[in-house]
């Protein structure tokens, strides 16, 4: 059995706190920002038990739910493919690649870090382009990602400006190479520069691509939708603009239907990100002419099998419990060795990669219960842990401690040889160094001294069975009556109206102004003011639902939205018409219209409404929950407002129907 | 045998709110470390034994959070369900839940950083029952960090199989500490302070004073 990468990774590694340094800082910023959403979720407990509910239930009838979801994309003509392993994997995918160009755009996929998808595209003399800002930073490091969702959470504001510098040929400032730091707000500037030019960087690489390839965040079995979740409109440009769209999943990723997405989409974000809701959800049944799912076992299946550990694979790879971890802020992902770190790492690597390579891993921990207190879906990780301990040791491996743990257990038999071990432990002393587990604890603590008595000794002396305290009246003074602590539940907030909800939730996601809401009681008004932000819109011009004209960047993209969400601000959009799929994101404001009857009051609400409306054949294919303008925080954290997709959102709530169709562009009517 | 001056705080203490306590001399571990490293059949012997020289005690009392958790969480899936295991307590959830007591009369000048061991944190839950009995000692001052759900990074055999890991967790728990000066680092676990004292004084670090519970709530407890 082999010591795992994390002994390699830290030993002798006292002095070097810059890496810890950074990565407990931004694990904090999240952790605060979640337990400050959490304050105001009281119904949180209650959440996490539906989604694991949610996702059991899916592991339970999951040979029923991939069949389902399988007939359900074949009829649509989306191609589906097995993938064994991570070979078969990169095997299908670059076949798939190949039969179409030779360069790929790819959205942020876990699963393709699992599989080495990169590497396998690359030596078939494929260009790939990461494009989640994260991801993009740690393939121009060459460097895995090391963390499920901020991929370069270990990276601080300087160390990506150099790389930028290096390999994008960025112009940074000078104070990136000294030691001392700037001030909080220079750095901050600088943060918001470096994810402004990867938007500047990869138009270009969105625009020329060949293929783009996606992970998927759920797998819907009851309608065959697959569901992706961002933030920087990357992946909807991944996928709708190039001429194949391929996903690669785990085929752990099926639920059984939409109202268990909706729980599912209530507790990822405010895990993974600490928001209330990520910015766009893009809902697929067939979204593209030419679409291909891989799914992907690596391990899965034998793990569906596994009586005590199945419950590895709710997890909806938020990343919480690492962000939570002691000893993943101290030490990073990297020191993981795998695809996955953290405490789910540690977990579920012996199962994909097998336990003699990653099966030391389950003792990196204190079992501190961090992560199983942060896990939306209720893995109790901690325990997992001990269970893969006893299995390491049940298969022969761990043996560091072997010998000491045998001896500890003799002396523990029996109460009278414990305690003469016990009082001969002074003389021992100066052989203590002898033990590797003493040598250890020496590197950076001293040894506790050995007591003069031991309380054994004191108790023979000074209670022993002649001296037991005889029960008399009571001897403490006041005793208080425990005093009521009950937690009130905060007051559920009160019955307003829709309208008045939406409002204050847009105007929230433009923390700095990036949204408007207007609103206007005739379609004429409404019209007034479209017009207005036409002509005003710069030379890349305005483009309308329904214009037919080159995929470009536009300075205005004009639509018509679907549904609204009171409870996130969110808009729902019906994109059946592919013209319009790129129109709401390859945009600088994207303005959408909506009528207040459009309202629902939540997430639930309107997957329910969307569900019945492509029943009755009413919607298409293709949805997409946009929840404000486009943003990132993976520089560092620092939030900037945009990412790939628009800067700003505008919302038009107009009591009347308004036509787009009296602003399309003369030329096309 | 490391720190008998918490146990002999923990049998006055008890005394002293009116509780008959004995020791029966033929314990010995309830099989944590094993349990934890993996090395379940012997712990589970440990577990056995454990349960047979407390049974027949109408509570059994702890003043260790991580072997009070070990009992109650993990002895039913080791061992099977024993009556025993529901009546060990942790001391302060003894004290606050069993006895109804939160004023014991102690008394202590200054002011104290609160570490609840995770286990016992996390759990059990004892970290209310803990500051209860804490914000009740006259003249005691209790700060309030962002640090003080953070693990110390002692874990068991953790502590000597990922060393520097241990140490840097500890570093950091510290930190935070040292800075907000306190008199007094308050604890559940005293294998929690042999590591932080530990790294405290290879450090040359000599504030703050380092005290069990016990030791704080015990008449005539505190520093000596």
């Amino acid at each position: 059995m082999n010591k795992s990468v994390m002994r390699e990774a830290t030993r002798g590694k006292i002095a070097d706190r810059s890496l810890g340094d950074k990565v407990h800082s931004a694990t904090l910023r999240t952790v605060d920002k979640r337990a400050h959403l959490l304050e105001q979720l009281p119904e949180w407990e209650e959440l996490r038990s539906r989604a694991r509910a949610a996702r059991m239930r899916a592991l339970d009838h999951h040979a029923q739910l991939l069949e389902r979801f399988e007939t359900a994309l074949s009829e649509r003509g989306v191609h589906v493919h097995h993938a064994a392993d991570s070979q078969q994997a990169c095997s299908i995918i670059t076949a798939l690649v190949r039969e179409v160009g030779t360069r790929v755009t790819k959205s942020k996929s876990m699963t393709s870090e699992e599989v080495n998808l990169n590497a396998s595209l690359e030596s078939a003399g494929i260009e790939v382009t990461e494009t989640d800002l994260g991801e993009l930073i740690v393939q121009l490091a060459g460097q895995p990602p090391s963390h499920v969702t901020a991929p370069a959470i270990h990276l601080s504001i300087e160390d990506i400006a150099r790389i930028f510098r290096d390999k994008l040929g960025m112009v940074v400032p000078d104070w990136v190479d000294l030691a001392e730091r700037a001030d909080e707000d220079t750095r901050r500037s600088l943060a918001r520069e470096l994810s402004l030019e990867a938007r500047r960087a990869l138009r270009e690489r969105f625009l020329g691509a060949d293929v783009g390839i996606s992970g998927a965040n759920f797998l819907v079995a009851e309608t065959g939708t697959l569901v992706l979740v961002e933030n920087e409109g990357n992946i909807q440009l991944t996928t709708c603009l190039p001429k194949r769209h391929i996903v690669l999943a785990g085929i752990d990723k099926l639920i059984d239907s939409e109202q268990d997405l909706a729980v599912l989409l209530r507790v990822l974000p405010v895990s993974a990100t600490a928001q209330w809701q990520s910015c766009y959800v893009s809902l697929l049944a067939d979204a593209h002419p030419d679409m291909h799912v891989v799914l992907l076992d690596h391990g899965r299946r034998a793990l569906l099998e596994d009586a005590e550990q199945r419950d590895l694979l709710a997890c909806i790879r938020c990343g919480a419990c690492m962000n939570a971890c002691p000893v993943y802020r101290n030490v990073g992902g990297h020191a993981y060795g795998g695809a996955y770190p953290g405490p789910i790492g540690a977990l579920l690597m012996p199962h994909l990669e097998g336990i003699a390579r990653f099966g030391d891993l389950a003792f990196a921990s204190t079992l501190c219960g961090a992560c199983t207190d942060a896990c939306p879906v209720a893995i109790p990780l901690h325990e997992h842990l001990l269970e893969s301990r006893r299995r390491v040791i049940e298969a022969g491996g761990a043996r560091d401690l072997g010998l000491t743990l045998r001896v500890t257990a003799q002396a523990m038999s029996n109460g009278a040889r414990l305690q003469r071990a016990a009082s001969l432990a002074r003389f021992a002393m100066p052989f203590a160094s002898l033990s590797p587990a003493v040598r250890a604890w020496k590197t950076s603590r001293d040894l506790p001294r050995p007591a003069d008595m031991t309380f054994h000794t004191w108790w023979r002396r000074e209670r022993g069975s002649e001296h037991r305290v005889p029960m008399g009246p009571s001897l403490h003074p006041q005793i208080e009556p425990l005093p009521e602590h009950r937690d009130e539940l905060p007051a559920p907030p009160e019955d307003r109206d829709l309208v008045t909800m939406f409002v204050e939730r847009i105007i929230e996601l433009g923390p700095s102004g990036e949204t408007e809401i207007h609103q206007f009681a005739a379609s004429e008004q409404a019209l007034g003011f479209l017009r207005e932000q036409k002509r005003e819109s710069s030379d890349q011009g305005a483009l309308v639902e329904g214009d037919v004209a080159d995929k470009r960047q536009y300075a205005v993209g004009i639509t018509t939205g679907s549904l609204g969400i009171a409870a996130t601000g969110g808009i729902v959009l019906d994109l059946a018409d592919r013209r319009a799929d790129w129109l709401s994101v390859l945009v600088d404001t994207h303005i959408v219209v909506l009528r207040p009857e459009q309202l629902v009051s939540s997430v639930e609400e309107a997957l329910e409404r969307r569900h019945a409306l492509r029943a009755r054949g009413s919607w298409g294919d293709f949805q997409v929950i946009v929840t404000g303008p486009s943003r990132t925080a993976d520089v560092e954290k620092v939030l900037v407002i945009p990412a790939h997709g628009p800067r700003r959102l505008v919302v038009v709530l107009c009591e009347q129907a308004v036509d787009l169709g009296v602003l399309r562009r003369t030329d096309e009517r | 045998m490391l720190y008998p001056r918490v146990g002999v705080a923990t049998v006055r203490l008890l005394e002293h709110l009116g509780v008959e306590v004995d020791y029966p001399v033929e314990q010995t571990c309830c099989g944590q470390p094993h349990f934890n490293a993996g090395h379940w059949p012997p712990a589970a012997g440990m577990a056995q034994r454990f349960c047979r020289v407390f049974e027949g005690y109408d509570a059994v009392v702890s003043p260790s959070g991580s072997c009070t958790a070990m009992v109650r969480q993990h002895y039913p899936s080791l061992i099977g369900n024993n009556p025993v295991c529901s009546r060990v307590f942790e001391l302060s959830e003894f004290i606050v839940s069993k006895l109804d007591i939160d004023n014991v009369g102690a008394s202590l000048e200054g002011r104290a950083a609160v570490h609840v061991g995770c286990h016992g944190l996390r759990e059990l839950g004892i970290g209310p029952a803990v500051h209860r009995l804490l914000s009740r000692v006259s003249g005691l001052t209790l700060l309030e960090l962002e640090s003080d759900s953070w693990c110390c990074g002692f874990g068991g055999t953790f502590s000597v199989k990922f060393p520097e890991v241990s140490a840097a967790m500890g570093q950091r728990k510290l930190e935070p500490i040292v800075r907000a000066q306190p008199d007094f680092l308050i604890s559940t676990d005293m294998s929690c302070l042999m590591h932080l004292e530990g790294m405290m004084k290879r450090q040359g670090v000599r504030s703050p004073t380092l005290l069990h519970v016990a030791e704080v709530l015990a008449p005539g407890g505190g520093p000596s």
